[in-house]
């Protein structure tokens, strides 16, 4: 069996959390972008 | 204001798994759903979703309050307004609990349905005395919750990204069917993950595993135990950790050595040596997870079965680590349900009068009052409401009561975004109980059996037509936004609104300052220091950074601050400390069959979407799965109408013979009633085809700890039958077609 503290699982350990701050960020763009598209589809009423 | 095509970001609740969806809106109504713009999460997506605007905009919404004027159960109503509605159900509450005491009231909700109760319902109940809560998540997923908790104090989540073997009991995500997860397992496979698949079927997930193993129905927890066997006989367990952190190895293994695989092999149907090449690729996986699984929660030996899956986590070294199953914890950005219910203003002896407290304790107020020091000191709460699935009663003992079988009097029962009567074990004492109630107040979006039995019925909102935040229930960290689309139609509206409203009226106003669900939403977020209206400008998903083995700083949430491979809680409430296999009652000669039931088909979720003709057209008919040979011995051909009986009762349904059923197994789906003969079968023909006809809450099949009936393999008899009468549409021709519908589906 193979420990779980070794390096290998440092690393993914690692790569996990930078693809959690990855994620987050691409969720951030995606939600701006959405909420630009959804202003330039209300009507303008005054 | 014109036409124009707004989109928002919504989460599901068709079924339970939430997926994060796009919704589109033209002049107030929902005109289509379609998947999310980010490729990562644009495969989450099934056909049930894009049948949402057909569900969402259906002619046959309740929109107005109801309130019953014929016999209960005459399906008889007159339209009031919503404001004399709650009047009078408040002064009916009052009355009954001024009469009875608060215990007297009885809730059955299902959160997924509801969303945003945020758990004013635990709140309103707790505040007026009543401990007597309960919910389909007694049988699904809460209990397992609450099982996990007595090993570690916590339920924990699978690292899918990371695994390199999954291990599914009985459960068969599908494209259709819980798609994410059958996304991520696709996923794990496409990068070398093993799949072990325990399940008497050929399942969808078994046709593609790598070791399949046909277990006999019921029987997981003596698989478990073989596979233990191996994994300590041939020195496979993560010795450091189990040395360190585990409590109670040596009865654990002495238990363990009371199942060697001749024996295991008995009882489940599955050679020795097949079990143990299973165990061997698990414990060798170097990260490996046996997801939440619905099927090891409805057995004879249930709290035990989860128990053995907690513990192959512990021993394995699978806990809390990369590529094994993570123990998330609260978020710190969100006020947790846990703290919203207030749980500590339940005086202990209310507590004590929660219906199951002595019976079946594992998931009552018995456990979560011994787990409230740890829980406080690891997690920073004292009660860990996860899953919606603790400190529940029992839901056989609850309905005892109302039946009038004691210990005392139960006559209120509100139902919110439930259909009660079809969603626990043993129909017909169900429905005895709800004749014998003084007031039955339900919430709901559509005309079930339920709602016909009811005194009030509330018209619910839906996804589309609300605000929220959603966060698994605090089974993960992740917060996913959910954007109200439409309004709601006419009168309806939440079940947060419903139980602030009836506080209001109740004396407890004070205690439910928040007027609108934007509200209680910044108050929840106001943790992290925003609103709501910051979280949806900023994103449409959260997730906190993972923090592995966090156990190393604080300890794990038990009595004794390590996993408990011999439970210290089931110790001192009287029950074996330690897993075993319980063998079922002796099967009478004439219920040749193991039965098992609870199954979901793709196109409903639970007892909902009957009425929805696209998705009833995929699947007309309740199919009841049977191997060939045994439909030749009972002379059935596929699709025959057959009887299924059981000593509780009996359910009509078609027959469907698969060569992927094991001999002697019969599978019944789960939750089927037919909307379109209300007003000539009995309750929208609720007593025709419902599994929970015939499922059995006797003593002798309810597991010790929990309660919980056993669903997996009971006894039962099948002969011919002639097809129902009042079920006529029983071909795909007969419900119409939708494109969206059939276009995803095809994918």
């Amino acid at each position: 069996m193979t420990s779980r503290s070794s390096i290998k699982h440092r690393l993914l350990e690692l790569r996990a959390y930078v693809l959690t701050y990855a994620a987050n960020t691409m969720f951030r763009r995606g939600m701006k972008k959405h909420n630009d598209a959804n202003a330039a589809q209300t009507p303008k009423t005054d | 204001m014109g036409a124009s095509k707004e989109t928002k970001y919504s989460v599901c609740t068709v079924c339970d798994i939430g997926c994060q969806l796009r919704t589109e809106a033209v002049e107030g109504k929902v005109s289509r759903v379609i998947a999310h713009d980010n490729p990562a999460l644009a495969g989450n997506i099934c056909y049930k979703g894009t049948a949402v605007p057909l569900i969402h905009n259906h002619p046959d919404r309740i929109t107005k309050p109801l309130k019953r004027v014929g016999e209960r159960g005459e399906d008889r109503w007159e339209e009031i307004s919503y404001e004399q509605a709650m009047d009078e159900i408040a002064q009916k509450l009052a009355a009954i609990t001024d009469k009875y005491g608060p215990e007297s009231l009885a809730v059955s909700t299902s959160g997924w349905n509801t969303q945003t109760t945020h758990s004013l319902d635990r709140r309103f109940m707790n505040l007026l005395g009543s401990p007597n809560w309960i919910s389909g998540v007694a049988l699904c997923a809460g209990n397992t919750a609450a099982v996990n908790k007595l090993t570690y104090g916590w339920f924990p989540m699978p690292d899918y990204g990371n695994t390199n073997c999954i291990v599914l009991f009985g459960h068969n995500p599908r494209k259709h069917s819980w798609t994410p997860i059958y996304n991520a397992i696709r996923a794990a496979r496409a990068r070398g993950a093993k799949v072990i698949v325990l399940d008497p079927r050929v399942s969808d997930q078994a046709e593609h595993a790598d070791i399949h193993l046909r277990l006999k129905a019921g029987t997981d927890a003596a698989m478990c135990l073989g596979w233990l066997k191996v994994i300590f006989d041939e020195g496979l367990y993560d010795k450091d950790f189990v040395a360190r952190w585990c409590i109670g190895f040596d009865e654990l293994k002495q238990r363990v050595d009371e199942y060697p695989l001749e024996r295991v092999a008995e009882i489940t149907g599955v050679a020795a040596q097949d079990i143990a090449a299973a165990a061997r690729v698990y414990a060798n996986a170097d990260g490996a997870v046996i997801p939440w699984t619905p099927i090891t929660d409805q057995q004879l030996s249930s709290t035990s079965a989860i128990r053995l899956h907690s513990i192959l986590r512990a021993v394995t070294g699978n806990l809390d680590v990369v590529g094994g199953e993570t123990l998330g914890g609260f978020s710190e950005s969100y006020i947790p349900e846990s703290e919203l219910a207030l749980h500590e203003r339940l005086p202990m002896a209310q507590k004590q009068k929660q219906l199951g407290y002595d019976d079946h304790p594992a998931f009552t107020y018995r456990v979560a009052e011994m787990l409230k020091e740890p829980t406080e000191k690891v997690w920073g709460y004292p009660y860990a409401d996860i899953v919606m699935g603790c400190h529940m009663a029992n839901p056989t003992n609850v309905f005892r009561a109302m039946a009038g079988d004691g210990p005392y009097p139960v006559k209120a029962f509100f139902c919110l975004g439930n259909n009660a009567l079809l969603s626990y074990a043993n129909q017909h004492q169900i429905h005895r109980a709800m004749m014998n109630q003084e007031l039955i107040v339900t919430h709901e979006i559509f005309m079930t059996p339920t709602a016909m039995l009811a005194d009030y019925i509330l018209p619910g909102d839906v996804f589309t037509e609300r605000n929220h935040v959603a966060d698994s229930w605090s089974w993960t960290t992740r917060l996913t936004l959910s954007q109200k689309a439409v309004d709601a139609p006419e009168e309806a509206s939440s079940t947060f609104q419903f139980w602030t409203d009836l506080a209001h009226r109740m004396g407890f106003g004070d205690e439910f300052p928040w007027k609108t669900l934007e509200e209680m939403l910044d108050y929840r977020l106001s943790r992290g220091g925003r609103t709501f209206a910051d979280f949806e400008n900023a994103t449409y998903m959260e997730l906190e950074p993972p923090v592995f083995r966090k156990y190393r700083k604080k300890g794990f949430a038990t009595p004794s601050g390590k996993v408990e491979l011999a439970s210290s809680i089931l110790a001192d409430m009287g029950f074996d400390p330690v897993p075993y296999y319980r063998e079922l009652p002796d099967r009478p000669e004439d219920y040749p069959y193991l039965i098992f039931t609870g199954v979901r088909e793709d196109p409903f979720f639970q007892t909902g979407q009957r009425n929805i003709e696209s998705l009833r057209r995929r699947t007309p008919a309740p199919k009841l799965f049977l191997h060939p040979a045994d439909a030749e011995k009972e002379g059935l051909a596929e699709g025959d109408w057959a009887k299924l009986s059981t000593p509780k009762g009996s359910v009509l349904a078609q027959v469907a013979v698969r060569e992927t059923m094991k001999e002697g197994h019969v599978r019944v789906p789960h939750g089927w009633w037919y909307p379109e003969t209300r007003g000539q079968a009995e309750l929208g023909g609720a007593f025709i085809s419902s599994d929970a006809v015939l499922c059995s809450d006797d003593d002798e099949w309810l597991d010790h700890e929990q309660g919980v009936p056993h669903f997996k393999g009971f006894p039962g008899k099948l002969e011919k039958a002639s097809q129902p009468e009042h079920v006529t549409r029983t071909q795909p021709e007969d419900w119409k077609l939708d494109a969206a519908v059939e276009a995803h589906a095809g994918q």
